[in-house]
């Protein structure tokens, strides 16, 4: 037995040596302490999360999803490409001349000035550019305006306008504004 | 025992200091435990999460530990059974024999990304694959991890003579298929 088993031995140590050829990710070991400790606390936690669900609730959801589906089908209209692409072709021609059209005007205009701007443009821009207006500019582009704070406070909202805004404002939201 | 290993347990069963003898003796059986469960359940995240469990079971029980024996050995013990009743929880969910587990488990190492051998090793694992259980591991145990059959008597608390049996076999029925699979 002892000398079959010692040639046995030498013949698959001598095709396949010692090594298996099974690796570990790398710096895999490294981490074996924590999450041992992470698994450790996991394994005291609950194994239950404490729902519970109506009895039979399970046996009758396909019923229940079937059923909905079959009320909110409506029948659906095929409409091939086709004959839709064929449809749009002359508006979307007439589109892409009025684009090209538009944006040479918007684009060379020399009559380009603030009062052409719309003012929703004008709070649009201001509204993306806040974070990179600081004070400094800003007061340099007030110094020559002449106005007073009265001007500021809109005299036309009234108390039941106030109270409907408080009321629908999240509590939350208002503790962060005067922070 | 040893003097560090009777020192460490000493840590370990005191509350104080368990939770820093763990770390240290998570540290120094990590890597052996890993080759031993890796070698049993072949994929590198089962390897990982039986290596988990091993340990869990280990501080959770460190204080039932008959100091008879040696620390490693019973820790080496607690990883094969937690092996094994992986394997077999697989098989069943797989609803396959055991055996034929293992085949399946070998089968796609030549796609696993954490097995990088050569044409020969994976003919050698697919070999070992087709061994009882206990000659797996007393094959693994002796040729690639070079326990003596004594050490190996106690972490599967078999007799050295049926072990050395068991070993003669693996290795002829190892032999064998390599003969008969080898492609070149």
């Amino acid at each position: 037995m002892n000398t079959a088993q010692k040639n046995s031995e030498n013949y698959i140590n001598k095709k396949v040596g010692k090594k298996h050829g099974f690796k570990v990710p790398k710096n895999y070991f490294e981490t074996v302490e924590d999450d041992f400790f992470v698994k450790l606390n996991e394994s005291s936690f609950p194994k239950e999360a404490g729902f519970s669900i109506p009895k039979g609730y399970f046996d009758s959801l396909e019923d229940t999803i079937l059923t909905k589906l079959e009320t909110t089908k409506k029948p659906t209209k095929v409409i091939s490409l086709r004959s839709k692409v064929i449809r749009f072709a002359p508006f979307a021609a007439a589109a892409s001349i009025l684009l090209f059209i538009g944006m040479n005007y918007f684009t060379f205009s020399p009559n380009t000035n603030i009062d052409n701007i719309a003012i929703t443009e004008v709070e649009k821009w201001v509204q993306n550019n806040i974070n990179t207006i600081n004070n400094d500019d800003l007061s340099i582009a007030f110094e020559a305006s002449d106005f007073n704070e009265t001007e500021l406070i809109s005299s036309s909202i009234n108390n039941d306008e106030i109270e409907e805004y408080l009321q629908t404002v999240e509590t939350s939201s208002i503790l962060n504004e005067l922070k | 025992m040893l003097t560090d290993e009777i020192t460490l347990l000493q840590d370990l069963l005191n509350p104080k200091t368990k939770e820093k003898a763990f770390r240290k003796l998570i540290s120094l059986y990590k890597e052996r435990l890993y080759w031993h469960i890796r070698k049993i359940v072949i994929s590198h995240d089962d390897a990982d999460d039986v290596l988990q469990n091993t340990f869990i079971k280990i501080f959770k029980n460190i204080d039932k530990f008959n100091q008879d024996s040696k620390l490693y050995s019973w820790m080496y013990r607690i990883a094969t059974n937690e092996s094994i009743t992986f394997i077999n929880k697989r098989a069943k969910a797989r609803n396959v024999d055991i055996s034929e587990m293992g085949t399946q488990l070998t089968s796609d190492l030549d796609s696993d990304n954490w097995f990088s051998g050569d044409e020969i090793q994976l003919i050698l694992q697919q070999a070992i694959a087709t061994l009882p259980q206990k000659q797996q591991l007393v094959f693994n145990m002796k040729y690639f991890d070079e326990l003596k059959y004594d050490e190996i008597s106690e972490i599967l608390e078999t007799s050295v003579g049926a072990l050395k049996a068991s070993y003669f076999h693996a290795v002829k029925k190892i032999e064998h298929f390599i003969k008969n699979n080898e492609y070149n």
